[in-house]
């Protein structure tokens, strides 16, 4: 059933309401943005880094920034959209700025914490992708989330880490290959 | 190894024949617990079981005038077909009568065109089509379940990850734990999704639509037929054109609706000890605000701003020509 | 092309991201080399898994309370003060609305058509104009394009193309007034061009509809030409209103809104 129009992010006249509230300052509203938005930007902070503490204190950063960019944000793509974009950038804003944040040593029980509600399909197995993610070394496993899981273009990634495209695509490779080692497969 | 068998049902003998005997179905493959079963046919009846065994057998029978059943199997991809004589393209009498067992665990797809349709216990990703004819899938434990007919109803129980529903003048129900999001709707049959789901986007056209226990956010429209929320009501948008819209629900701290009906009413029924802001407005209906407690503004003709409790819950209602109604459950 | 040339290039290859010449030179590799073949299913693999990992992760602690308190209210509020919401006479147009939640600003229905539009991919926008029909009571029109005529009040009028979007902004409507920030247009002249993406959205989706009515059940039909009916009705009542009390963003919110349902339904019957 082919369909004429993709599933848009358009937002409807009723469903932009919580945001435009939010943009006048009426806190409620936001916190509804963060209840509906919060598990994603938290998995994308938590895979970015691959560690839970700094993934918790990002997620706030997160939307800590976004309250303060709020007016920038002018409709023309789903809030969810331009939200994660913002979190991208304040994950590797941030890597940029201390440099020590990746490279933190961090132990595999960590994500035990963070088991995604419900039943994986084949127990065991979304797991070991994650946890094989989190040991991938930073400059790879960034580009690997942001590519591979998360679906952004290789030009994007690198105009957000400040690489050329072919080192990022060079770390893509290698983040694959490490990844499949791993796993075994 | 593709391994193809074709069990002919019992063919035509002799030029007078005239009512063909349905031919008994019983056979037995082995296969692995995963990969994918196929069940393609016409009309009739057909019910998929999962079970535990490694094996996809079907019982039932053929309704003798001419079909016959392939069963394909490549590697843990099984097919299962029904294939008529060519230049028919539907059974006579009572049509097929299967029975499929398949290992729980493999993905399932069925394309019928008027058979009803039965699905249990499958836990891999199930997928039916039909044209008419009812769907039924139950007892499911699925990532995915995709369901769709265009005049037969679609009832869906399941505990699953994601739940598309789409019927054109059937009825559509979905029932069950939905952790992701469940997509159910129709153009001229009823829409009731009792599932919690994670998001719930619901629709007809000119049957009605209800939602009850709502988990997360819900996306719900109709254009002549009503629209009711029972159970917890949670946050979303809710739209109808003529008709009405009715929250009979418990609005959680921290709800969020948004209802909009052009000349039909909305009326929300809450219990006592509610607590929510209501701006309600409307171009000509009336607007009236029956509850105990209830501290009522009017800042113009068309619009009302209501408190009741400690003004938790945020409702905003829209119409042009309907009256919006807040009372007492 | 040499198998070592094909290996460097298949991570690129199994997601689909070579420019075409080297992605067929590729494929003709690979076709024939069992280790690429293995190779790739690999990746294809990995990538699957990856694709599907949960979307989401819920924090192991509600994190909000930290956010709540680093956040501080604007400095200056966005808003003018509370002023009564109706239009008493012409020339009296309130440009903002009370300061309570509600309010947007006049550009929202642009940005939300302009996504429409990008979805279907008109690239003649300006150009199209939403053709007339011989209004037919009860009759088979409603699949094809009704304009809508707000002085007749219902979708009803003959011969010229459609009236909203040939005359000028704000002929007939009250002269705005400059409101504090400057603005000199109404909530419904705002909404104009809105209103334009939408009918065109919609005259596209009515196109591709038409084609298709031969493969729908009768019924189907009539349900929905009954109800796009129904809706084009709503919609004619909203600008009647509109017209006389343009700068309501209520109505302008109202009749966006039912535009929404027409493309909803639309888009549903087009997937039938």
């Amino acid at each position: 059933m082919a369909t004429m129009l993709a599933e848009s992010d358009a937002p409807t006249a009723a469903a932009d309401l919580t945001v435009r509230r939010a943009q006048q300052g009426d806190v409620a509203a936001f916190e509804k943005l963060y209840r509906d938005n919060v598990d994603r930007v938290f998995a994308l902070c938590l895979r970015m880094t691959g560690d839970g503490a700094k993934a918790e204190e990002l997620t706030q950063d997160v939307f800590v920034r976004a309250w303060e960019k709020l007016a920038t944000f002018e409709g023309k793509s789903a809030f969810s959209t331009w939200l994660h974009r913002l979190a991208v950038n304040v994950v590797l804003g941030g890597r940029r700025a201390d440099g020590i944040r990746i490279g933190k040593v961090f132990s595999t029980d960590d994500l035990e914490a963070y088991e995604t509600p419900g039943r994986p399909p084949d127990p065991g197995q979304a797991m070991d992708l994650e946890r094989a993610i989190a040991k991938l070394p930073p400059g790879a496993r960034t580009v690997f989330v942001l590519h591979d899981v998360e679906g952004y273009k290789h030009e994007e990634i690198a105009e957000l880490h400040g690489l050329a495209v072919g080192t990022c695509k060079a770390q893509l490779h290698r983040a694959r290959r490490l990844l499949r080692e791993a796993l075994e497969r | 190894m593709r391994i193809r068998t074709m069990i002919a049902a019992a063919a035509l003998l002799g030029a007078g024949s005239t009512a063909a005997a349905a031919q008994q179905v019983n056979e037995t493959r082995s296969t692995s617990a995963t990969g994918t079963v196929e069940v393609h046919g016409i009309s009739g009846q057909v019910r998929v079981v999962g079970w535990g065994r490694n094996q996809v057998q079907v019982t039932g029978s053929l309704s003798g005038s001419g079909e016959r059943l392939e069963i394909e199997d490549a590697g843990g991809d099984v097919v299962v077909r029904v294939v008529y004589p060519r230049g028919r393209n539907h059974s006579t009498g009572r049509g097929t009568q299967l029975e499929v067992r398949v290992p729980s665990r493999k993905d399932l797809e069925v394309n019928m065109v008027s058979a009803s349709v039965n699905v249990e216990g499958v836990d891999g990703s199930v997928e039916v089509h039909g044209v008419s004819g009812g769907i039924r899938v139950a007892n499911s434990r699925s990532r995915e379940i995709t369901a769709a007919s265009r005049s037969g109803s679609v009832d869906i129980t399941a505990d699953a990850d994601r739940v598309e529903a789409h019927s054109v003048s059937g009825t559509v129900t979905v029932a069950g734990s939905v952790r992701d999001r469940v997509e159910a709707n129709s153009v001229s049959g009823s829409v009731r999704v009792t599932a919690s789901a994670g998001s719930v986007e619901a629709g007809s056209v000119s049957g009605s639509v209800e939602i009850a226990s709502m988990r997360g956010r819900a996306e719900v429209h109709s254009v002549s037929g009503d629209v009711r929320v029972t159970g917890r009501a949670l946050s979303g948008s809710f739209q109808t054109v003529s008709g009405e819209i009715v929250i009979s629900g418990d609005l959680a701290r921290g709800s969020d609706l948004e209802l909009t009906t052009h000349s039909g009413s909305v009326t929300l029924q809450l219990a006592p000890g509610a607590s929510a802001s209501l701006d309600f407005t409307t171009f000509s209906g009336g607007i009236e605000a029956d509850y105990p407690g209830a501290r009522v503004t009017r800042p113009s003709r068309r619009e009302a701003r209501v408190t009741v409790g400690g003004g938790d819950a945020r409702v905003t209602a829209q119409t042009f020509s309907g009256d919006v109604r807040l009372v007492r459950r | 092309m040499t198998h070592e040339h094909a290996l460097e290039r298949l991570d690129d290859f199994a997601c689909g991201e070579l420019p075409d010449i080297e992605r067929v030179r590729v494929q003709r590799h690979v076709e024939g080399c069992a280790e690429c073949q293995a190779e790739v299913r690999e990746i294809q693999s990995l990538l699957a898994e990856a694709a599907a990992l949960p979307r989401g992760i819920a924090p192991p602690r509600d994190l909000w309370a930290g956010i709540a308190a680093r956040l501080e209210a604007p400095a200056t509020p966005v808003l003018v003060a509370e002023e009564p919401a109706e239009a008493v006479e012409e020339t009296k147009v309130i440009p903002f609305a009370p300061v309570r939640r509600g309010w947007r600003p006049p550009t929202w229905a642009l940005q939300i058509a302009a996504a429409l539009v990008l979805v279907v991919g008109s690239s003649a926008i300006t150009s199209r104009i939403v053709r007339q029909q011989q209004p037919q009571p009860g009759g088979p029109v409603a699949l094809t394009p009704v304009s809508v005529n707000p002085a007749a009040g219902g979708p009803a009028v003959q011969g010229a193309a459609d009236p909203a979007a040939a005359r000028p902004v704000s002929t007939t409507t009250p002269a705005p007034v400059a409101g504090r920030g400057g603005t000199a247009q109404t909530a419904f002249a705002a909404f104009r061009p809105a209103e334009r993406s939408y009918q065109t959205a919609i005259a596209d989706l009515q196109q591709a509809l038409e084609t298709k009515r031969g493969e729908m059940a009768p019924e189907t039909v009539e349900t929905l030409e009954r109800n796009l009916r129904i809706i084009d009705a709503a919609i004619a009542e909203s600008r009647a209103a509109l017209e006389k009390d343009p700068n309501s963003r209520e109505l302008t919110q109202m009749l966006g809104a039912t535009y929404d349902a027409k493309v909803k339904v639309l888009r549903r019957a087009v997937e039938i």
